[in-house]
């Protein structure tokens, strides 16, 4: 488990990585697209992390 | 039992700047690439309006960042240093990186080269060193900006180009913290799906005897545990 964690923990970081590198040279295509948006994935899930450790503050 | 670890003021800017900062990069990413993220201006009703809400999320992390700076110094000077040293790096925490690096790569070491972290580990304070100091190109790119025609008659013109390429640069690095950011609070196992203490305040006795060692002897007034 700790080790498929790290795997795919790496892969969705080379590919965020790698479409940015790619997009900032100019680069258009679908894994471009699709590495950017996991990247704004990840924004989006540590809003919503966020948003309920300061709704369930009291809750410990 | 539980042990304190931050302060109201640390849990309420810890807030404040992350809610800042995730909506600077929710509306910063579309603005660096349109062709990509379009669709989030548009939702948002045009590049106006997006650039308006970048832009009272830069003013909430500036007024955050210089509250936490003046709470940190006022407390330095009028209560004790300790809340401000214990963010500073040491030579320990070089060691305590490459100890560390080593245990990765599954190497040998002896019972006295295993890292025990005090109140922050150095993997913390280098997250928050480098907030800090990427802050501090953010907020200077992003107000010369903010006001172009305004540095245009101090500045020469190549260097408002620049600001932009240093400023979209310095996000995309710092989307590197995002996504460590969200393994170690988040996807770690031990603590998925949230870490709590950063929004309680509060570490619960057995993980700061596990995870901060130094710590919590230190809280303990030095006696051995």
């Amino acid at each position: 488990m700790y080790k498929l964690h790290r795997y795919v923990g790496g892969l969705i970081l080379a590919v965020i990585f790698l479409s940015f590198l790619l997009a900032v040279l100019g680069l258009r295509n679908t894994f471009i697209t699709i590495g950017i948006s996991l990247g704004l994935l990840l924004v989006v899930f540590n809003f919503i992390a966020l948003f309920y450790g300061i709704a369930t503050r009291g809750r410990d | 039992m539980k042990i304190k670890r931050f302060n109201t003021s640390q849990i309420v800017v810890h807030a404040v700047a992350a809610a800042s900062i995730l909506l600077l990069y929710f509306t910063g990413l579309p603005i660096t690439f349109p062709s990509q993220l379009g669709w989030i201006p548009a939702a948002l009703g045009g590049y106006g309006v997006t650039m308006t809400i970048h832009r009272i999320a830069a003013f909430c992390l500036i007024v955050s960042g210089i509250y936490f700076a003046v709470n940190y110094l006022l407390h330095s000077f009028f209560v004790s240093k300790s809340l401000t040293t214990k963010v500073f790096p040491k030579t320990k925490d070089i060691w305590d990186a490459v100890n560390d690096v080593m245990l990765l790569f599954r190497a040998p070491l002896a019972e006295k080269q295993i890292p025990k972290p005090e109140k922050y580990s150095w993997l913390q304070k280098f997250e928050f060193w480098s907030i800090f100091f990427e802050g501090g190109i953010f907020i200077i790119t992003g107000i010369i900006l903010w006001f172009p025609f305004q540095f245009m008659a101090i500045l020469p013109k190549d260097y408002i180009a620049t600001a932009r390429i240093i400023h979209a640069g310095f996000a995309i690095i710092s989307i590197c913290g995002i996504t460590f950011h969200t393994y170690v609070a988040h996807y770690n196992p031990e603590r998925f799906a949230i870490d709590r203490v950063v929004f309680s305040g509060e570490m619960p006795e057995e993980e700061a005897k596990e995870k901060h060692p130094l710590w919590y002897e230190e809280i303990k007034g030095g006696e051995h545990v």
